[in-house]
């Protein structure tokens, strides 16, 4: 079985080091945690698919938040935008689909899904993204991804999914004394 | 009746399901560090608390039931091998990625039943533990059972060793599904499951997957028993050892 490796932009092809693992697909996984009104970036998972993307991103990345829905994005999928870059603005003539937009206002702050719009192709999509969602001082990083390409848990299976770390605090560092020997950690 | 690990048979009968997940999570917690990806690392860690947390709550309350002073860490880390009433498929060891996930599965497809039918025991806290059981043992059978797939209709290589290991394990699946004098009371009076009426939904769900997974269901073979008796095969005493150690080198240590 082999896999075609996802090439990301500003990465460097990964190296295959004693083990095939880096020769899954990277999938970017976003998290509605609870109480949240919208999903937010929790980094990525390799999976060879959509179904163990899934599994991985819950097993990875719900442990310290406790969320109520889960998508993952394959990550070739994405178009990306960041300050300075300054490809053209191609409104193509064409049939809309639609997209899922990402937006981060600032350096440091949540990358947040945005809303769905309607675009050709993600060179419109990014241009639509950043004049609905950001002013011309902020914004540090939209992406745009087919909406047809997101994979999200299915709600029947958030009891499985979700509610089994609901009362497991110890996955929180703050549930363990620490001796005052060691300070401050 | 049988009086291996306590005198009162609710007591015993929550033990035995106690050490089944004791057993797995410890064996489970072995393997940590050495998935073969970080991901499966990391689900691996969570199988494991899942299982030590399901023990952990069943001992509290077989210690309430037995009221003798005895509390869960007493359950765990001081019996011996012939006190330990798991079923042998968790204490098999991990010979590679191939056995974890097929010792997995099988006792997954086992216990999703399993906690279903408990959960509406007439024994309030058990249904209790049960009904929460049942959510993490939906999602274990979901992971377990992709990689008998991902492996079984994988490579050359992963599928021979998906068949090693379901051919190796399927002699300690039998034990699963046997009844005694102490299920037969407690399935009559409405608070135990027969496990017997397990095997049929196990099957189900194994036989399945072996097609999807392009693998052959084993010969029929001698089934392994006792257990639940306290006899296990050589790979539990060394489990214990390593387990018990610290309690039994430092009695009544807390950390």
């Amino acid at each position: 079985m082999s896999y075609s490796v996802p090439k990301i932009a500003g990465e460097a092809d990964p190296e295959v080091v004693g083990s095939t693992t880096h020769l899954w697909p990277r999938w970017e996984v976003f998290v509605r945690p609870r109480g949240g009104v919208t999903h937010v970036y929790s980094e990525s998972v390799h999976a060879p698919d959509a179904e163990t993307a899934l599994c991985n991103a819950r097993d990875t990345y719900l442990r310290r938040v406790e969320g109520v829905s889960l998508w993952v994005v394959p990550s070739d999928a994405i178009a990306r935008w960041e300050p300075g870059d300054d490809r053209p603005r191609r409104r193509t003539e064409g049939s809309r689909r639609f997209w899922e937009a990402f937006i981060r206002h600032r350096r440091g702050a949540q990358f947040l899904h945005a809303a769905t719009i309607p675009a050709v192709d993600e060179f419109d999509a990014l241009a639509l993204a950043r004049d609905t969602f950001l002013t011309k001082s902020d914004g540090v990083e939209v992406w745009v991804a087919p909406s047809d390409e997101l994979v999200a848990a299915d709600p029947d299976e958030a009891p499985m999914l979700f509610e089994p770390f609901s009362d497991k605090h110890y996955r929180f560092a703050r549930f363990y004394d620490i001796p005052e020997e060691v300070g401050h950690m | 009746m049988d009086t291996l690990t306590t005198t009162k048979p609710l007591a015993t009968y929550v033990v035995r399901h106690a050490d089944d997940n004791l057993v797995l999570g410890q064996r489970l917690s072995e393997y940590i560090s050495w998935a073969p990806e970080l991901e499966e690392d990391l689900a691996i860690a969570n199988l494991a608390l899942d299982h030590i947390g399901v023990a952990h709550h069943l001992y509290d309350y077989a210690a309430e039931v037995e009221d003798d002073g005895r509390d869960a860490d007493g359950f765990a880390f001081l019996r011996d091998e012939r006190q330990f009433t798991n079923v042998q498929l968790v204490e098999r060891p991990n010979t590679d990625f191939a056995h974890i996930m097929a010792r997995q599965f099988f006792v997954d497809a086992y216990q999703v039943p399993l906690w279903d039918a408990l959960a509406r025991s007439a024994d309030e806290r058990l249904a209790g533990i049960a009904a929460k059981a049942a959510k993490e043992a939906r999602y274990h059978l979901r992971h377990s059972r992709m990689w008998v797939l991902r492996l079984g209709d994988g490579t050359e290589e992963s599928h021979r060793r998906m068949q090693a290991a379901i051919d190796e394990l399927w002699r300690f699946t039998g034990e699963l599904f046997e009844a005694d004098d102490l299920t037969d009371e407690l399935a009559a009076a409405g608070i135990g499951v027969d496990p017997a009426t397990l095997e049929a939904p196990w099957r189900r769900t194994v036989l399945a997957t072996l097609a999807e997974a392009t693998l052959d269901e084993p010969h029929e073979t001698v089934m392994r028993t006792g257990g639940r008796r306290g006899l296990h095969t050589e790979a539990l005493g060394h489990l214990l050892a390593e387990m018990q150690f610290l309690q039994r080198a430092y009695p009544g240590l807390e950390w």
